[in-house]
């Protein structure tokens, strides 16, 4: 039972600021993860949390109780490092065990946390190497291994697969998943890959320069993107954002002269004063070829053509803005193929030109 | 690759059975064969020279430590001669192998006060790179200037040592540090030590800097306590750096002969004497090569005897940077 | 570290070049002089002026000279021998040069000096004979000095004393009537054995005169120890003088608060340029009680390798003559112990520098009483052994009878062993 309360959380360096007023409440076995590019503040926010990074204003509370000078061994947190910060020239076992020896636990019941986390994580064959003689994988789990044996309030990661090839990222994120299912855990975990964030997340939480741009969960953030950065950030290939303008009742124009018929719900929510400078977002999936080509609201042509085996990605102009649509399989052929296409108006996303807010 | 070719008698055996191709082994020879001579072909101008001013020499002190031998006389066979002068007639060998002994057994001071400074200077001290490199200093001096310096900070009447001494009541007479045979070796030896702990300092600083700071943090978090954070992670860690230093300490007091030479010249009356410095007095003092060849065995030996023991303590790997 | 480093070169050249086959340094055709010299590349252009003049009178000669730091030159030369390419003349200083004569490394110059007398004649004959082993004589005086006494004559004016000492006791009761709180009475250098006088001035020598056994473990050798001992324990005699070398001594004594020196000439130039309190009037110049001293003069030598024996014998010949020992004497001003030489040169001293004439006039007098060097080939082993024990005795940590029955028996053994 941990809930973990951050408040108007600030980090400056100097008069740098990176982490700028972050509000965020945890449930208790919440698995929240943080993702954002490189530099906006989810490490930081991560480090502060653990209490190895010093709070410069806000709270972190944790179960009600704030630690803002609580010291990190006192937090009841347990963490898994990026390169794992696997002590080099310890077993697996003293490894996993290290924490508990200073925290009074009786040998039998390190021995029996230890031999418990080890066969959770399966790595019972390797209790007696050094950390030298495995494989990123292994290190990875003994990396966790370390922090199950803890049975900590809080799980916090910082990009823990992120120094693994494609193929085994996959497969510890899968093993990440199904763990989190049998420890059940309040957990931060902080990410660069939208997927990851995506697969694992109860919630998300989308920062950029050191504010949350969107909290959610990876449907709401996926389906309903507060931002033209999130909508930007969450899905690959990312939505498609173009310039649009409205013209006559309830039709946008988008750049060729094409349009689109606007449906009452997003109509109602525009009003004049920014009715002509808005952006037009549609994920790629969502431009999808017209049965009847005469009804079609985007004529074009294919430009780059890639096959996935499962789709076809297609990329084409319109009017000087490059639009990727996801097409079923062997749709398109090759570049120069005529495309018709058709948007749902459910599916077009709107958002406002100056701030970049949904609307 | 396949798997029979990277293993040339695995492959012999298999080829009939696996109907491998039957030229690979003989590609596989031939390829390892031109590797060799190229490695042997990079290797041969550095192996010449060592062979030639190390190997060479040795072999041939080794040869003169058993005869009899000056610059002008014919050799003689001296048999064990030299060896047995040595052991049971030399008071000043054993006077100097017991000196060397206690420089070698003053180096782990040394690596300890150079490990306090390395940890000092590595922290977020303000101005700890100017500290760095003021304590580095001492170590790219000449000896000779070293010695000359110290010379004069323990002279007996205006030397600063005994003036601080005295000036703050520790003392009231003098101490004539180079005169006296109680002090004149651990004098000597602090002056040693002031020189080359710089040097032990980067040693350590540089194995210090290459710890990942991650296994501190995961420490701190763990709950080891700073002790525990030391006795854990820093000196495990450290323990290449620590033995490599402790190798250039054996040879250091192997070697010390310019500070010796110049500080007391071995004296007085062998207090302060070296197996090197009781060697060169042997060799070019008294023209005896071939006693001074033999003293030079015996050196040798212990030499490499204690290098191989201090190597082996850290399990072969003195030196090395070990990661994750 | 330079030294450590030169002196693993020298190994290595002493190793690599005995292998190598001697043809390789065999000069044939060409008149080729090497020639060693020991610090004293201050000297450069009045060299220089000698080899062409030297070269002048003997056409095709090519002079190939190397100059040496103090303490690199024994090792240098040793090394040149090992490898079998000894220089062909060798400026060799104290003691050495008898050793190296004695293993066979130098020419004997007798025959030549036989043959032509009046090149023997240029020599005051003491210092010539001090580099006689075994009736074989192998330099020829290049500069020469001995050691005296210098003392503070305003320190022994305030201890109210008048007059230089004139034995053992009154060295000694001096020093301790100058002696106090930071100033010490007596001191001497002590490297090349120049402490000896002080004994043998009480009667006690070495060896006896056949070099067979020690002599110096007797009731007076054992009285002159603790005396030295007793003087040094109280401060009259200062520390220094049994580890310090060259310049602490020196230095102690120019410092001004040492009322005696036991020193050599070349000590006074020292001195004079680094102690203000020096003067002519301030510095007492004197000889050491009963006439005794210590050599420590440089000689010219030709190794028993040198490629041409007679041109090296020639040359020597020539830098020995009056013009060129004039020209070196007043280069450098010291003595040559060419009699006709120092006798002219100290005449024109006078008139510029008497108090370093004065110096420089005991060194040509009571040259009958030279002591501290031996006629023997391990002349260093025995002064090592010896010197080790005085030290013992000196700094307090052996009585003198242990230490020097201790001496007595190790000097024994090393005799018997060579």
């Amino acid at each position: 039972m941990a809930r973990l309360t951050l408040s108007a959380l600030r980090k400056s360096y100097g008069a740098h600021a990176v982490v700028h007023g972050v509000d965020l409440d945890v449930a208790d076995r919440e698995f929240i993860v943080l993702v954002g590019p490189s530099g906006c503040g989810k490490s930081t926010i991560l480090r502060m949390i653990a209490g190895l990074e010093e709070i410069t204003s806000g709270t972190i509370a944790i179960d009600g109780r704030v630690v803002n000078e609580v010291d990190p061994k006192d937090r009841d947190i347990a963490m898994v490092f990026q390169d794992y910060a696997l002590y080099p020239h310890m077993t697996v076992e003293q490894n996993m065990a290290f924490s508990l020896r200073y925290r009074g636990f009786a040998k039998a019941e390190i021995k029996r946390r230890v031999g418990e986390a080890a066969r959770m994580l399966d790595i019972e064959a390797l209790i007696e190497r050094m950390p030298r003689q495995l494989s990123g994988g292994q290190r990875q789990r003994v990396a966790m291994g370390r922090a199950i044996v803890r049975d900590p309030k809080v799980f916090l990661f910082d990009e823990p697969l992120s120094n693994l090839d494609a193929k085994l990222r996959v497969a510890m994120r899968t093993e990440i998943k199904a763990l989190r299912q049998r420890v059940p855990v309040t957990t931060v975990y902080v990410t660069h890959d939208q997927v990851e964030a995506m697969t694992l997340a109860d919630r998300i939480v989308v920062l950029d320069k050191g504010s949350v741009q969107q909290i959610g969960t990876p449907e709401e953030v996926y389906e309903t993107p507060a931002s033209t950065f999130v909508a930007a950030f969450m899905g690959a290939p990312p939505m498609n954002l173009v310039a649009a303008s409205l013209v006559g009742e309830r039709e946008l124009e988008l750049p060729g002269g094409a349009r689109l018929p606007l449906p009452a719900r997003l109509w109602a929510r525009l009003d004049g004063a920014r009715a002509s400078d808005i952006w037009f977002g549609v994920r790629p999936e969502h431009l999808v070829p017209a049965r009847d080509a005469g009804k079609a609201e985007i004529m074009a042509k294919a430009g780059v053509v890639e096959p996935l085996g499962s789709d076809t990605m297609v990329q084409f102009d319109l009017g000087g803005a490059t639009l990727i649509a996801r097409m079923p399989p062997k749709s398109v052929r090759a570049p120069g193929d005529p495309l018709a296409l058709t948007i749902d108006a459910h599916d077009v996303h709107l958002f406002d030109r100056a701030s970049g807010k949904r609307i | 690759m396949s798997l029979e070719t990277r293993n040339p008698v695995g492959s012999a055996k298999r080829v009939g059975a696996v109907a491998a191709p039957a030229s690979a082994p003989g590609w596989y020879q031939r390829r390892r064969t031109r590797e060799a001579m190229l490695i042997a072909c990079f290797l041969l101008p550095s192996l010449a020279i060592f062979l030639l001013y190390r190997i060479l020499p040795l072999a041939w002190n080794a040869v003169l430590s058993f005869e009899f031998w000056s610059p002008l006389k014919a050799a003689r066979f001296a048999g064990l001669d030299n060896y047995a002068e040595m052991f049971f007639e030399d008071d000043v060998f054993w006077q100097a192998l017991t000196n060397t002994l206690i420089f070698i057994m003053a180096s782990p001071v040394a690596i300890l006060l150079a490990l306090a400074v390395a940890l000092a200077v590595n922290s977020d001290l303000k101005g700890a790179a100017i500290y760095r490199t003021i304590i580095f200093l001492s170590y790219p001096l000449m000896s000779v200037a070293v010695g000359i310096v110290w010379r004069w900070l323990y002279d007996e009447r205006g030397g600063f040592i005994n003036f601080v001494l005295r000036g703050t009541g520790l003392i009231t007479d003098p101490i004539p540090f180079l005169q006296s045979f109680g002090w004149a070796l651990p004098s000597v030896i602090l002056a040693d030590i002031w020189q080359v702990i710089g040097f032990y300092m980067i040693i350590l600083l540089t194995g210090l800097q290459s710890i990942p700071q991650h296994l501190y943090e995961a420490a701190r978090i763990d709950g080891a306590p700073a002790s525990a954070r030391f006795l854990r992670i820093t000196l495990p860690m450290l323990r290449p750096s620590l033995f490599l230093c402790a190798v250039i300490g054996i040879l250091n007091s192997f070697t010390a002969f310019d500070l010796v030479y110049v500080m007391t010249g071995g004296g007085p009356a062998h207090a302060t004497e070296l197996l090197v410095t009781h060697i060169y007095n042997m060799g070019f003092g008294e023209t005896r090569f071939d006693y001074a060849a033999a003293l030079t065995v015996v050196q040798f030996a212990l030499l490499v005897i204690l290098t191989f023991l201090a190597n082996r303590a850290v399990g072969g790997n003195a030196g090395s940077v070990e990661s994750a | 570290m330079q030294r450590r480093r030169d002196l693993l070169k020298i190994a290595a050249g002493v190793a690599a070049t005995s292998f190598l086959p001697k043809t390789i340094y065999a000069q044939t055709g060409t008149k080729k002089l090497s020639l060693l010299t020991w610090n004293i590349i201050d000297m450069e252009p009045l060299f220089k002026q000698w080899f062409a003049t030297f070269q002048a009178q003997n056409p095709g000669v090519e002079i190939e000279w190397l100059d040496k730091k103090g303490p690199e030159l024994p090792a240098f030369y040793q090394t040149q021998l090992a490898a079998g390419t000894p220089p062909d003349i060798v400026d060799i200083q104290g003691g050495l040069g008898l050793e190296w004569g004695g293993q066979g490394a130098l020419l004997d110059l007798t025959p030549m000096l036989e043959k032509e007398p009046e090149v023997r004649a240029r020599f005051n004959p003491e210092y010539l004979a001090n580099w006689v082993f075994e009736g074989k004589n192998y330099l020829i005086p290049f500069y020469v000095s001995k050691s005296l006494l210098f003392y503070n004559k305003p320190m022994f004016k305030a201890a109210g004393i008048e007059y230089a000492p004139k034995s053992l006791d009154d060295i000694l009761s001096y020093a301790k009537a100058v002696s106090g709180a930071d100033r010490t009475g007596f001191l001497t250098l002590n490297f090349d054995w120049l402490y000896w006088p002080l004994f043998r001035m009480q009667g006690v020598d070495l060896l006896t005169a056949d070099l067979k056994k020690p002599t110096f473990n007797t009731q007076a050798g054992i009285e002159t120890a603790d005396k030295l001992a007793k003087a040094t324990g109280d401060g009259s005699i200062n520390k220094i003088s049994w580890t310090g070398r060259w310049v602490e001594p020196n230095g102690a004594f120019a410092a001004g608060n040492v009322g005696m020196m036991h020193a050599h000439s070349s000590a006074y130039f020292f001195v004079k340029t680094q102690g203000s309190w020096i003067t002519p009037e301030t510095i007492g110049i004197a000889e050491v009680p009963g006439f005794w001293s210590t050599p420590n003069s440089h000689g010219w030598a030709i190794s028993k390798g040198a490629k041409n024996p007679e041109l090296a014998w020639a040359f020597l010949k020539f830098v020995t003559e009056k013009t060129q020992a004039m020209q070196f004497a007043r280069g450098r001003t010291l003595t040559t112990a060419n009699g006709e030489v120092d006798k002219e040169f100290l005449a024109e001293l006078d008139k510029n520098d008497p108090t370093a004439a004065a110096v420089l006039r005991t060194q040509i007098e009571h040259t009958d009483k030279l002591t501290g060097n031996w006629r023997l080939s391990d002349d260093s082993s025995v002064k090592n052994i010896v010197w080790a024990e005085m030290q013992n005795i000196f700094l307090g940590r052996r009585d003198a009878k242990t230490a020097l029955a201790e001496a007595e028996k190790k000097v024994e053994r090393e005799l018997r062993r060579a």
